[in-house]
C-alpha cells in the first residue's frame, strides 16, 4: 500500500480536490464529519484524492476551518459568531449549499440558523431577492394569500 | 455561477428548506408561503403546524366583530385545520409538531372536532403536541384529552394548558411511555391526588416536567380540588422540574439540574425536599417564606451556579457563601436589611426592590467581572433614599446599571426641598434607565437632582410612556445641557461637583445637527415603550 507523504505521523490526512481543480488537505477525523466525503473514502480508499465536483476553492477552506475547530471540541458561540461575521449573504448561501452537498450536519444546522437569523423580520420582497425567487402569483392570488395570513405581516422591518 | 446558485437554493429539497423554516419565528415562516408557488408548496408540507383562533380570526379591539361573523370565521377556522391535517394524512406526510391555541371567547369549537384533529396528528407521527385552551371564568367544562396524545409512540413533548382533563383510567395500563421527554401541564385536571405521580412513573425517560396550578378530582364527593403533593423518584434522566402551586413536593433525582418552585400563594405552608438532587445547578424559588433555606439547605448543593429568589421572605440578615455561584438574583424579597455575599466567582448579581427601605449589600470577595444590576420601583416620597442605598453597596465599583421606575402614588403636589449635599462622589455606572417618571412637572427638578447626585452614568435611557413623557425628557436634557454650558445645579459651590467635568451630551438617535432638541423630540414618533438615550462624555 502506498504511503501518504504527510508531515504528521500521528493523524492521517485526506486530499480533497475541488470542482475547479485545487487540492486541500484535511484530517481524517474531520473528513469523518462530512458524510459524503466519508462515503467516497469508503468506496475509493483513503490514499486517493477525493474529487468534490460541487465544492469550489472559494468555500472549501472555510469549511475545513470549521471542522478543524470541531475535532478539537473548540466550537464556541464566540467562534461561530466570528465565523459568519464577515460573510455576506451570498457567501453564506454558498457555504450552506456546500455543507448540504458534503452532508456535514453540524455546519449545515449552524448555517441554516444563520440564514434564518438574516431573514428574520424581513419583507417578502427582501426574502424573494435573497433566494432569487420570481413571484409567479397573479396580483389577486397574492393579495388573497396575504389577507389570509394578515397576522403574520405585522412588525416587518423596512428594507434598507 | 451566481444564477446557478440562486436556482440551486430555491430548488433544494423541501426537507432542507423546512430546516430553515423551522429556525424562523412563526410569523416569518408563514410569510414564505407568499414568495412563490414553489414556496407555497414547501409551506404546505412544512411539518410544524400551528393553529390559533385569535390569529386566524384577526380580531382587533378597534373593529369588534358581529356574532354572526365570529361564528362564520370560527367555522372557517375548523374547516382550515381539518383540511390541512387531512391533506398531510392523505399524502402520507409527517406532522412533526401540532400546536393548537383555542380562545373560547371567540366562539365555540366542538370537542369532537379537536379530538379528531389530535387523533389524525398522532396518525401522522406527531412528536410535539401543544394544546392550550383559554376559557373565560365560569365555564368549567373540561375537555378530555384523547388517549393517543400520550400513548402514541412518536410523542416526545406534550404541552397542555387550560381546562383539559387527562382521563385517569388509562394510567393503569401496564406499558411505559418511553418516548415522552417533555411534559408540561398547566391548569390541567388529573385523576386523583396520586395520578401525576403514577403518570410520571410511567415515563422513565422523561427529562423535563412542568406542573402549574393543576387540579384533581377529590376523593370525597368528586369535586375539584388543588393538587396537593408531588413525589418523583427513580427517573434517571430528569433534568428540569418547574412546579407551581403544590405544597408538598419531594424529588429524588440525582440527575436534576434545574428546579423552579413556588407554593400555592405567598406565605403558604409548604414542604419541599430535594436534598438528594446533589447535582443541582440552577434553583429558582418564588413566594417562599423561610428562615432556614440559606443556612441549612443551600450549602447542600455544592454545584449550584444560579440562584434566583423572588418575592421570598427570609431573615433580615442573610449570608450567601459559595465558590461555584455565578448568577444571583434577589427580587422583591421583603424585610431584608443586610445582604452579605461571599462568592468570588460571581459574574452577575441582580437586585430588584421597591425603594422604601433597602438593605445594605456587601460583596466580601468578588471577581473583577462581577456586574451588579439594580432595579427599583420607587415612589417619589422615598426617592431621597436612593443615594444612600447606592452608597451602601460595597464595593461601589461593581455597580453596572440602575433601572428606575418612579411613581407618584402619594400624589405629592409640591416640590419637596431635598437635602442635596454632594459631599461624596456618586457611583459610576454604565447605564441609567428610567422607565416611568411622575407626570407632575413640579417634581421634575428634584427628581433629576436626586438622580444625578446618586449616580454618574455613561448612558441614560428614558422611556417614553405617554404624551406627557416627552416633557420630562426635555427637562432632563436641558438640565444636562445647562451643566455642560457651565451652569451647574449643585448647591455647594466650594465642593467640587463631579458634574463639572461633563463635556458632552450626545443623543444616540440620528438627530439633525441644525435642529434643536425640543423640535427633534416633538417630531419623534415613538412607539410606546421605546426610549431615547443620551451618552455622556466626561
Amino acid at each position: 500500500m502506498a504511503q501518504e507523504a504527510s508531515s504528521s505521523t500521528s493523524s492521517k490526512t485526506i486530499s480533497l480536490k475541488t470542482g475547479d481543480g485545487e487540492i486541500f488537505e484535511i484530517e481524517a477525523s474531520a473528513a469523518k464529519q462530512m458524510k459524503t466525503v466519508q462515503r467516497l473514502i469508503d468506496d475509493l480508499g483513503d490514499d486517493i484524492t477525493i474529487p468534490l465536483h460541487n465544492v469550489f476553492s472559494k468555500e472549501l477552506p472555510k469549511i475545513i476551518e470549521y471542522y478543524k475547530k470541531d475535532i478539537t471540541g473548540e466550537i464556541t458561540k464566540d467562534f461561530e459568531a466570528e465565523f459568519v461575521k464577515d460573510l455576506n449573504d451570498d457567501e453564506v448561501k454558498v457555504l450552506f449549499l456546500a455543507a448540504n452537498y458534503l452532508d456535514a450536519n453540524k455546519l449545515f444546522e449552524f448555517l441554516s440558523q444563520n440564514i434564518a437569523d438574516r431573514l428574520e423580520s424581513k419583507s417578502v420582497e427582501y426574502v424573494r431577492k435573497y433566494f432569487g425567487v420570481e413571484n409567479d402569483f397573479t396580483p389577486e392570488e397574492e393579495s388573497k394569500l396575504r389577507e389570509e395570513r394578515a397576522w403574520s405581516f405585522r412588525g416587518i422591518k423596512e428594507d434598507e | 455561477m451566481e444564477e446557478l446558485d440562486q436556482d440551486r437554493l430555491s430548488s433544494l429539497a423541501k426537507i432542507i428548506l423546512h430546516c430553515i423554516l423551522s429556525k424562523l419565528p412563526e410569523k416569518d415562516a408563514t410569510r414564505t408561503s407568499v414568495l412563490s408557488k414553489a414556496w407555497l408548496d414547501t409551506w404546505y408540507t412544512f411539518p410544524i403546524l400551528s393553529f390559533s383562533t385569535s390569529k386566524f380570526m384577526g380580531m382587533s379591539p378597534l373593529q369588534p366583530m358581529e356574532d354572526s361573523e365570529k361564528m362564520r370565521k370560527m367555522l372557517g377556522f375548523c374547516d382550515y385545520v381539518k383540511k390541512t391535517i387531512l391533506r398531510f394524512r392523505d399524502q402520507s406526510l409527517t406532522i412533526k409538531e401540532f400546536k393548537l391555541h383555542v380562545n373560547s371567547e371567540l366562539g365555540h369549537i366542538s370537542k369532537e372536532d379537536v379530538d379528531i384533529w389530535i387523533k389524525l396528528a398522532c396518525e401522522c407521527g406527531v412528536e410535539v403536541i401543544d394544546y392550550s385552551q383559554y376559557i373565560p371564568v365560569g365555564r368549567c367544562r373540561y375537555h378530555v384529552l384523547p388517549i393517543c396524545a400520550i400513548e402514541a409512540k412518536s410523542i416526545t413533548k406534550l404541552v397542555l394548558k387550560g381546562y383539559i382533563k387527562i382521563d385517569p383510567t388509562f394510567i393503569n395500563h401496564s406499558f411505559m411511555f418511553t418516548s415522552l421527554r417533555v411534559l408540561s401541564l398547566q391548569q390541567v385536571l388529573l385523576g386523583d391526588q396520586h395520578a401525576i405521580d403514577q403518570l410520571i412513573s410511567f415515563c422513565p425517560l422523561i427529562e423535563s416536567i412542568t406542573l402549574r396550578c393543576c387540579f384533581v378530582i377529590g376523593s370525597g364527593d368528586g369535586t375539584m380540588e388543588k393538587l396537593k403533593s408531588l413525589s418523583i423518584s427513580g427517573i434517571q434522566k430528569l433534568e428540569s422540574v418547574d412546579v407551581v402551586g403544590i405544597n408538598d413536593v419531594s424529588i429524588d433525582a440525582p440527575s436534576l439540574e434545574t428546579l423552579c418552585y413556588s407554593p400555592n400563594y405567598f406565605a403558604a405552608p409548604f414542604k419541599i425536599d430535594f436534598d438528594r438532587c446533589k447535582n443541582l445547578k440552577e434553583l429558582c424559588m418564588l413566594y417562599v417564606t423561610t428562615s432556614t433555606f440559606l443556612t441549612e439547605q443551600f450549602p447542600k448543593f455544592p454545584f449550584l451556579e444560579i440562584l434566583k429568589l423572588s418575592y421570598c421572605k427570609m431573615s433580615e440578615r442573610i449570608n450567601i457563601s459559595s465558590v461555584r455561584l455565578k448568577v444571583l438574583e434577589l427580587s422583591n424579597c421583603s424585610n431584608l436589611k443586610e445582604v452579605n455575599i461571599d462568592a468570588p466567582n460571581l459574574l452577575s448579581f441582580g437586585y430588584i426592590g421597591h425603594g422604601a427601605s433597602e438593605p445594605t449589600i456587601s460583596f466580601l470577595r468578588n471577581s473583577s467581572q462581577l456586574e451588579v444590576n439594580i432595579g427599583i420601583h420607587v415612589d417619589y416620597v422615598y426617592l431621597c433614599n436612593l443615594r444612600k442605598f447606592m452608597q451602601n453597596i460595597k464595593p461601589n465599583n461593581v455597580l453596572t446599571s440602575l433601572a428606575l421606575s418612579i411613581s407618584n402614588m402619594s400624589n405629592v403636589d409640591a416640590f419637596d426641598p431635598v437635602a442635596s449635599h454632594v459631599s461624596f462622589t456618586p457611583t459610576s455606572i454604565k447605564h441609567l434607565t428610567i422607565s416611568h417618571f411622575p407626570e407632575n412637572k413640579y417634581l421634575f427638578s428634584s427628581v433629576v437632582k436626586i438622580l444625578l447626585a446618586s449616580c454618574c452614568p455613561e448612558t441614560i435611557s428614558l422611556r417614553v410612556i405617554n404624551s406627557g413623557g416627552k416633557e420630562f425628557i426635555e427637562f432632563f436634557y436641558e438640565m444636562l445641557m445647562r451643566r455642560k454650558e457651565g451652569e451647574c445645579f449643585c448647591s455647594f459651590h466650594d465642593t467640587k461637583c463631579w458634574w463639572h467635568d461633563l463635556k458632552d451630551v450626545k443623543v444616540t438617535m440620528k438627530m439633525d445637527e441644525n435642529v434643536d432638541f425640543k423640535t427633534f423630540l416633538e417630531s419623534l414618533d415613538l412607539a410606546p415603550y421605546e426610549s431615547i438615550s443620551f451618552r455622556l462624555d466626561f
